[in-house]
């Protein structure tokens, strides 16, 4: 029923169409065109696996699984698998790759095939990351997301940008080149003791290491993705560039490649090496909640306002890493959920900023105020994202924060109690950029027209959604139910052996 | 004293035939070259002229510059008197052990004698036998 | 045997023949040479490298010099690729800046056939026979631009330093001779270390390490390298780079494959430290560098150091790694500095980074071929280096070495700063860009073709090292 190679296709589709826009370098619209056709059609694509599969299936066990051999001396496979997790997570994925290209509509007038082609490649490496289930193909396509997004930084972005760009890409391959070492360490172990060498994931879980190997393994594979996710000391990189990006950049670092960070996270750290997650929890906790308090202290002092939604985003992260390491099934609902949330909002104020400074051309706080009364359309979009970010009930953010907040409660109280703090810490500073932009006295030198159509169709859908998960969360959440009930119950036992 | 052997000390000593002499001898030639040396320097009369700074006082008068440019050509001759030199020992050596190489041998070398030939004339048709500069070297 | 034992050596025999014969129309047929004498280059190298794909020659090797097992045959192949991308690089340049005699192809062929020599030898003389044949080459090769003093320069370094390489190199085989009374590699290497004779088997190997290490320039003797990288004519960078390096390294993996346990336990903390120290000063000094080439040949020595980490892996079959990765980097060089030539101008190379600003849309197809060159010299996906260098840590830490690989890891991210650095140049700014001429559709044709070498290998590796895990399997037993 399903075609056998069904997700492949939905990697390599985007890149497919990247490849074609390149064709069409001296023709921009018909590159935008081309580039919204293949986005689309991946959703499509995605979409259609969703309605007509997961019926099908028992909740929880892989959807669809793909496995081919690929290297075959190293013992290395080309092995994807879908879950309702990752299912959530591609689907927020391709829905972000059309709304960037619209985004990008008018914003990007030069160079516009190969932004494209990056744009559309950067879908294939994230799409990759949340399917693969071989460890060395995953590593591929985590190395993979790097180099689109450097060029996107690098050739569009602001003042500043190879700085931000080759920043950005340091911090990411001095994660990923110490996790390939831990990565290689942990097949090599498994190999000496069955014969068999493998990077499947499912082979490798349970391979039992020395408590001294593990926490090593661990440390280095958990530096890579709190690099992307950003955990807090590691995430320096993010504000400087989410600012010097272009909007659309911006939306693919907080919507899609910090939720790789916290998906790898949970995917692949905690389950290969249960006890030394076990070990590591308080100090995840307590990296967590800084980066929730530090974010939001720093947001404050911002002038910048993309760079306090940057800010905002390292704060939102913290969170779910918190919601990660208190490993319930709660919690784990509530971080997955919280990642599609992150994703729509944070992305939503991105593109609500880029519009700003589309118009304005500046993102300086003290440049704005009285938006509401020459825009009032954009401004009350603004507000709704706005009290989405801070977690109005009603609104997706709330559910995914209570989630977690709740399910961290069952487990250590204190941290759950600080998570509610920190919330409110959120709530100061959003409501201080909502009054200084929003409110006061408008400026009089301003002529700027509202959002137009094209803005309007990009807009709608991300409130439609932040409504509907607010309201109605269960869709969502049943998908990944089953997944994160496997997880906590392969993963938890071990966790709390290591833990003692 | 017991270390020293019995020969040392009458090497050494001023009463027997030994290097004591020589020794004494040698100090005193040093000593005077040093004194003639030091009195002439400090007592002569330092007075300078062309003449005297010239590289070889009193000698034939030196013509040009010292930096002579040499013609390449004598490198390039002992160059390949080198090369073909060298060669010729392959074919001496051939030559003392010519029966028990037989005929094999015989093709070797003759294949190894025409490479030479044919290296001989792409020499010479490059110009490399030319002396001076000629409008067919390359 | 007669008949198997010629076929070993056609490949040598073609590319001979092809030289003899381009001096010969040079010498002889001034008027049309300019016409033949590419053709005739081509022509031998094409057929060497053929012959050494298809056709098997079986037996035991040439007269006992000469190895004609899978593992020659399959470098033999390399440098003739080398050789003919080379070549076509050359085409338009050389003739450009008038130096496309006989003498330059003739050389150029020579030093393939010293490459092939060097990577088939099984006996210490045709080793170092080919190991000279190819260094005088190359001293003429890059003193080809005849009237720039910095490749006069560059060719008077390498001579002097190659001299006393060489020295130290010829005098350690008469040691190793002397010691073991073997002049067959595998047999000399092989004897068991005794108490007589353990202090001459170090010496001797160690004075042979002085001068492959200057070859491959690891580090202490690495110091000629920039400056004669930079002197010399930008597709000959690229020949000397990629063929005498993978040469004498092929050399070396069959010194390690060959070499008795007790031997090899001597001789892998050497390796070790200068692995390190290769691999840490590589990179680090390659981030100062401001002109291209000079990066490019701070990072090829860096490179080497990677593999001679993954070599220490040898007796734990690292073998087939150290292969594959020297297969890729001859790629990622010879496209690096092949792209340098088809972007420089008639009257200068193109060698300052400054001038390589905005060439990535100026000329897209050959900025394109290297900026893929640095990314695969960085490691990055979805290239052919990504998979070497996975290979490479792959084999160091299934055989044990942890920590050098994570100083290696350490400096490859290092590395990746300098790469950036240069891809940020090509295309995040703006800037003057002198006139590029034409380099015709075969330089053109052979930039994509490792291009598509490149990404293809970085996609499906497969076919490549199984191929080569056969190849060394045979060559270990």
């Amino acid at each position: 029923m399903i075609p056998a190679n069904l997700l492949s296709l939905i990697i390599f589709l985007p890149l497919l169409g990247g490849l074609v826009v390149l064709a069409f370098r001296r023709h921009p619209n018909p590159c935008r065109w081309i580039s919204l056709g293949t986005a689309s059609m991946d959703l499509f694509l995605i979409l259609s696996v969703y309605l007509l599969e997961i019926r099908v299936h028992q909740a929880g066990d892989w959807l669809i699984v793909e496995d081919t051999s690929w290297i075959e001396t190293l013992g290395i496979r080309y092995s994807l698998g879908l879950d309702g997790i990752s299912l959530l997570l591609i689907m927020l994925t391709s829905f972000l790759g059309i709304i960037v290209i619209l985004v990008s509509w008018t914003q990007v007038t030069s160079r516009v095939a190969l932004f494209h082609f990056f744009l559309l490649s950067m879908q294939t490496g994230v799409l990759g990351v949340f399917l693969a289930t071989d460890l060395f193909l995953f590593y591929l396509f985590w190395e993979l997301q790097v180099v689109p997004m450097f060029f996107i930084i690098g050739i569009w972005g602001h003042e500043k940008r190879i700085h931000a760009a080759v920043k950005f890409v340091l911090f990411s391959i001095t994660g990923s080149l110490l996790m390939l070492a831990a990565l290689i360490g942990i097949v090599v172990v498994h190999g000496s003791q069955t014969g068999h060498y493998s990077f499947s994931l499912f082979d490798l879980v349970g391979t039992s290491l020395s408590s001294n190997l593990e926490n090593w393994f661990f440390a280095a594979f958990l530096l890579a993705f709190a690099v992307k996710t950003p955990l807090f000391p590691v995430h320096t990189w993010l504000p400087d560039a989410h600012t010097e990006a272009p909007t659309a950049g911006s939306v693919i670092l907080a919507g899609l490649l910090l939720k790789t960070g916290t998906y790898a996270i949970l995917r692949f750290a905690f389950p290969l090496f249960p006890s030394a997650a076990g070990v590591a929890v308080p100090v995840l906790m307590v990296l967590g909640l800084s980066g929730v308090f530090y974010a939001s202290w720093i947001a404050l002092a911002q002038k910048d306002m993309k760079r306090l939604v940057a800010y905002s985003s390292i704060g939102h992260m913290g969170l779910i890493i918190v919601g990660v390491a208190a490993w319930n099934a709660m919690t784990l609902s509530g971080s997955v959920l919280q990642m599609i949330n992150h994703g729509l909002t944070t992305s939503a104020l991105f593109i609500l900023v880029g519009m700003l400074d589309e118009r304005v051309n500046s993102r300086q706080l003290s440049d704005y105020g009285g938006i509401w009364r020459k825009m009032p359309v954009f401004s009350g979009f603004f507000l709704l994202f706005c009290m989405s970010s801070l977690g109005l009930p009603g609104l997706n953010n709330f559910v995914g924060e209570i989630l977690i907040l709740l399910g961290t409660f069952k487990v250590q109280p204190a941290a759950a109690v600080i998570g509610f703090m920190g919330m409110v810490l959120v709530l100061i500073y959003v409501l201080r950029l909502i009054q200084d932009a929003f409110f006061g006295e408008p400026r009089t030198d301003w002529n700027v027209r509202d959002i137009t159509g094209r803005e309007a169709l990009i807009l709608v859908p991300f409130a439609l959604l932040v409504i509907l998960i607010g309201l109605y969360p269960h869709p969502f959440l049943d998908l990944v139910d089953g997944p994160v009930r496997n997880l906590v119950l392969e993963t938890g036992t071990a966790m709390n052996t290591g833990a003692m | 004293m017991d270390s020293i052997p019995q020969g040392a000390i009458q090497a050494l000593s001023p009463w027997e035939p030994g290097i004591f002499g020589f020794v004494v001898y040698f100090i005193l030639v040093t000593g005077l070259m040093a004194v003639i040396l030091f009195l002439s320097g400090w007592l002569g009369v330092k007075k300078k002229n062309a003449e005297k700074t010239r590289p070889y006082e009193s000698g034939i008068l030196p013509t040009g510059s010292a930096r002579l440019r040499y013609p390449v050509p004598f490198f390039l001759v002992a160059t390949f008197f080198l090369i073909f030199d060298v060669e010729a020992a392959y074919i001496f050596s051939w030559a003392i052990a010519f029966k028990e190489l037989g005929w094999a041998g015989w093709l070797q070398i003759t294949f190894f004698i025409v490479v030479l030939a044919v290296s001989l004339f792409y020499v010479w048709f490059k110009g490399g036998l030319e002396w001076g500069s000629t409008t067919r070297r390359k | 045997m007669m008949d198997s034992g010629w076929l070993v050596i056609l490949p040598h025999i073609s590319l001979a023949a092809g030289g003899i014969l381009i001096f010969c129309a040079g010498a002889f047929m001034r008027r049309r040479a300019s016409d033949i004498i590419p053709v005739l280059a081509f022509a031998s190298a094409a057929c060497a490298g053929v012959s050494s794909a298809w056709i098997d020659p079986g037996g035991p090797g040439f007269l006992g010099m000469l190895d004609s097992g899978g593992f020659s045959r399959f470098f033999a192949v390399i440098f003739s690729l080398i050789t003919l991308m080379t070549l076509v690089f050359s085409h338009h340049y050389a003739r450009d800046r008038g130096f496309a005699g006989d003498e330059f192809y003739g050389v150029l062929l020579f030093a393939a056939l010293g490459m092939i020599l060097v990577a088939g030898a099984s006996h210490w003389l045709i080793f170092f026979l080919g190991l000279e044949l190819l260094s005088l080459s190359l001293y003429v090769l890059i003193a080809a631009r005849k009237n720039d003093p910095a490749s006069n320069e560059a060719a008077l370094k390498y001579f002097v330093m190659g001299s006393v390489a060489g020295g130290f190199l010829t005098f350690g085989i008469a040691v190793l001779y002397a010691v073991t009374g073997r002049m067959d590699i595998s047999a000399g290497l092989g004897s068991t270390m005794t108490a007589d004779n353990r202090a001459g088997l170090l010496l001797g190997l160690s004075l042979v390490m002085v001068g492959i290490g200057f070859k491959i320039s690891l580090v202490p003797f690495h110091l000629w390298t920039p400056d004669v990288y930079q002197g010399a004519p930008a597709p000959v960078t690229a020949f000397l780079s990629t063929g005498s390096k993978v040469a004498v390294f092929a050399a070396l993996l069959r010194f390690s494959l060959c070499s008795h346990e007790a031997v090899w336990a001597y001789m892998a903390p050497l390796f070790w430290g200068l692995a390190a120290l290769t691999m840490i000063v590589g990179n680090v000094t390659a981030l100062a560098q401001t002109h291209l080439k000079r990066l490019l040949a701070y990072s090829s020595i860096a490179q080497m150091g990677y593999v001679l980490m993954a070599l220490l892996a040898v007796k734990h079959g690292g073998a087939s790694a150290v292969v594959f990765y020297l297969a890729v980097y001859a790629l990622m060089d010879l496209g690096a500095f092949g792209a340098v030539a088809v972007l420089s101008g008639e009257d200068r190379e193109r060698d300052d980074l400054e001038d390589y600003r905005g060439m990535g849309y100026v000329h897209p197809w050959r900025a394109g071929l290297l900026a893929v060159c640095l990314f695969s010299l960085a490691g990055l996906p979805p290239t052919a280096g990504f998979i070497g260098k996975f290979v490479l840590f792959h084999a160091a830490i299934q055989a044990g070495y942890v920590a050098l690989a994570l100083v290696g890891i350490l400096a490859a991210i290092v590395s990746v700063y300098y790469y950036l650095r240069v891809m940020g140049i090509l295309y995040m700014r703006t800037g003057e860009c002198g006139i590029v001429p034409r380099t015709g559709i075969l330089g053109d044709g052979a930039g994509m073709m490792i291009l598509a070498l490149l990404l293809l290998l970085g996609i499906v590796p497969s076919p490549l090292l199984t191929a080569i895990s056969n190849i060394v399997s045979s060559l270990s037993h």
